[in-house]
């Protein structure tokens, strides 16, 4: 049997079936040139391996782990904010208590509003609203979906959200929801438990920026919604 | 390590991307960056990695066609300065002997097509299976093992007194 060229290095690499690898390697029994060649051919792998797998047990260099690094903390972020979501999507939490919870925050809140005191540079009276009263992985009434909750190194409490209009950060103060980021619309809002956009990545990034700590999980924020977001005791 | 399965995954690839891109470029600092811009590019179009499928091949699939861009604007004034480079920079390995012949393999490798050396580093150096680097390279099986039947002939003729 004449074996090409093509056919011993497809034995060499182990790539035939079982019947063409025993024809192979009868020939090759029998014929010690083709056996030279295979010989090389395998002199040949183990002479790459030999220049190239060192470099399998170098450390790693910073700039190649870094970008990895940040990727998982802003995805960690969406973590919680995910967990936080299917906590909130138990059938009896989802159909009875958070809307009456909602109910109540609002009606105490909305009542405690003085109206139009909407500032430049601030979220106006129903973004504000949302903001108030949202729960994070909830969606307000205007569409306003609440990504996450955390707070800056001078404690003061921000929330990122998503919105047709376009999604942002807005840090409490004094006169109300300071816009800190305006980002670009996170997309289509086909469902009320949508799967995070594009414009919600960059936003989740920017809030990953700016918190100083975790994100609030479900509690703190009620007890954030219960005090109208004060900044935290320094 | 890392919560998330994507992040984890890459993680766990990196020193394997490292040994495929330093056998792509022509010096560790040129792989390093081909590495890096690999691992950037993947967590921008993490959106278009499909879950259940393979991380590696993917991985594989953008260093590859990242180094396949930078190597059309290369130059050729630089590909010849670059080949002299990989020359002198395996000192570093150990022995005089080994040196020596590792900066061999290395300028062996620099002179072969940019087609037959990715098929020679995903076969004999990365292990995969013809159709695996098929597939990473995106081009049928009967032209990755023509490429690499040529490559190896090739390496074999100018190594053949070190193989």
């Amino acid at each position: 049997m004449t074996i090409s060229a093509e056919l011993l290095a497809a034995y060499v690499d182990g790539e035939l079936s079982e019947l063409d690898t025993a024809r192979v390697r009868k020939a090759i029994a029998e014929d010690p040139a083709l056996a030279e060649q295979a010989a090389q051919m395998e002199a040949l792998r183990k002479l790459l391996s030999a220049r190239f797998d060192p470099v399998l047990s170098q450390p790693l260099p910073e700039r190649l782990t870094a970008p990895l690094a940040d990727a998982a903390k802003v995805v960690d972020l969406g973590a919680v904010r995910e967990e936080r979501r299917r906590w909130f999507e138990r059938p009896a939490l989802r159909y009875a208590a958070v809307p009456a919870l909602a109910a109540c925050l609002v009606a105490v809140l909305v009542i405690g509003r003085s109206p139009d005191k909407a500032m430049p540079g601030y979220a106006g009276e129903q973004l504000a609203a949302a903001l108030d009263t949202t729960l994070s992985g909830q969606t307000a009434p205007d569409g306003t979906r609440l990504l996450i909750s955390f707070r800056t190194a001078d404690g003061a409490a921000c929330r990122a959200y998503s919105a047709q209009s376009g999604g942002g950060i807005a840090c409490h103060d004094d006169n109300g929801w300071k816009l800190r980021m305006a980002g670009s619309a996170s997309g289509p809002q086909g469902t009320e438990y949508q799967q995070a956009g594009s414009g919600d990545a960059a936003i989740m990034a920017a809030a990953q920026d700016l918190a100083s700590g975790p994100a609030l999980d479900q509690a703190a924020e009620q007890s954030a919604i219960g005090q109208g977001w004060k900044p935290a005791p320094r | 390590m890392h919560s998330d399965a994507f992040l984890a995954g890459i993680t766990e690839l990196l020193p394997r991307l490292r040994r495929f891109a330093s056998g792509l470029a022509r010096n560790p600092v040129d792989a390093d960056d081909l590495c890096q811009a690999a691992v950037e590019r993947a967590l921008l179009s993490r959106q278009q990695w499909q879950e259940g499928t393979r991380l590696d091949s993917w991985m594989y699939r953008i260093m590859r066609n990242l180094w396949i861009d930078e190597a059309r604007s290369r130059t050729r004034r630089d590909k010849t300065f670059a080949e002299e480079e990989a020359g002198a920079q395996v000192g570093a390995i150990g022995a005089q002997e080994a040196a020596t012949e590792l900066s061999m393999v290395d300028r062996a490798l620099a002179n072969l097509p940019d087609d037959q050396r990715e098929a020679v580093l995903l076969v004999l150096v990365e292990g995969y299976k013809y159709a695996e680097a098929a597939d990473i390279i995106g081009c049928p099986i009967g032209t990755l093992t023509s490429r690499l039947l040529r490559g190896r002939e090739a390496l074999m003729a100018k190594l053949g007194e070190a193989a």
